[in-house]
């Protein structure tokens, strides 16, 4: 599903397009699924959902912002089964929120390049940061700036992702 | 396979991913080491020989590229091969010109992956 209409297009198409190639390339080459894009709407606030929350920070000269993949324990404990190559049983705790860290690392490493494409300017990550628990929250993120919510099916499951960015 | 190699990542996650490919090339786990950070990078080189030493880029303590530095000013000329999700090309350039011998793109196909280890290791594949 590819950001075509004058609705989305309020969102950022580009964005979201940069967003979806990103998980795509990451999904397909490391996890071995194809996941879909659902839905994209926009929030003001971030707000964690399910189980386990992998959180990335974005700086540079340009800007900063932060990308956020929200998921199940179940699909988390499926994705990081599937880069490492074991069986979901396998999957430790710590494997789980490691791997998540690394998914979403490697998803905002491609999204960075665009970033710095687009502005000609040199941009950070940060290392990330995950978060798990039923109902967790997370505090200290950018607060009161539009986030773009992109809802992505994978092999009858979802999860999210979340982003802000603001401009220099 | 007696091929010594150094991975370095701070994911756990990604130095066994890494490491399952190293052996799927038939060096023995036993002649893999890991290393958590820059620091334990240099640390582990100062300490040890290695044919070929894979480093992540962003890492707490140390960062990758500050360890090929250290590296190559201490006049250690193993192969480095950088593994990690900077992508734009400016810091491939800075990885190359600060000492590092290769660059690889995370996310990768895992045979891509081995193709280019084999080619580093001069393993026929």
């Amino acid at each position: 599903m590819m950001m075509t209409t004058s609705t989305q297009s309020q969102l950022d198409a580009g964005l979201v397009n940069a967003v979806m190639e990103s998980v795509t390339s990451v999904f397909n080459n490391m996890l071995q699924v194809e996941p879909k894009l659902a839905n994209v709407s926009a929030a003001i606030n971030f707000t964690p959902s399910g189980d386990v929350s992998a959180i990335i920070g974005i700086m540079g000269q340009g800007g900063e912002g932060m990308m956020a993949i929200s998921l199940d324990r179940k699909l988390a404990n499926k994705l990081v089964a599937r880069l490492l190559g074991v069986r979901e049983s396998m999957v430790l705790n710590e494997d789980r929120n490691d791997g998540m860290g690394e998914i979403a690392n490697m998803v905002c490493g491609k999204l960075k390049v665009y970033f710095s494409e687009k502005a000609e300017k040199a941009y950070k990550l940060s290392l990330p940061t995950v978060i798990s628990g039923a109902g967790h929250e997370v505090s200290g993120l950018p607060r009161g700036i539009p986030y773009i919510l992109l809802t992505i099916g994978v092999e009858e499951e979802q999860f999210h992702i979340q982003l802000c960015f603001r401009g220099q | 396979m007696m091929t010594k190699v150094l991975v370095v990542d701070d994911s756990n996650v990604m130095r066994k991913v890494i490491i399952r490919e190293l052996t799927k090339l038939g060096i023995e786990p036993s002649n893999i080491t890991e290393a958590a950070n820059g620091q334990e990078a240099c640390d582990q080189v100062a300490a040890g020989k290695f044919d070929l030493i894979l480093m992540d880029w962003n890492m707490p303590v140390m960062l990758g590229i500050d360890a090929v530095k250290q590296i190559r000013a201490s006049g250690n000329k193993t192969p480095i091969c950088m593994v990690t999700s900077e992508a734009e090309k400016s810091n491939v350039v800075l990885a190359i010109q600060s000492g590092a011998n290769n660059y690889l793109v995370k996310p990768f196909v895992a045979e891509s992956f081995q193709e280019k280890l084999a080619q580093l290791l001069a393993i026929p594949h």
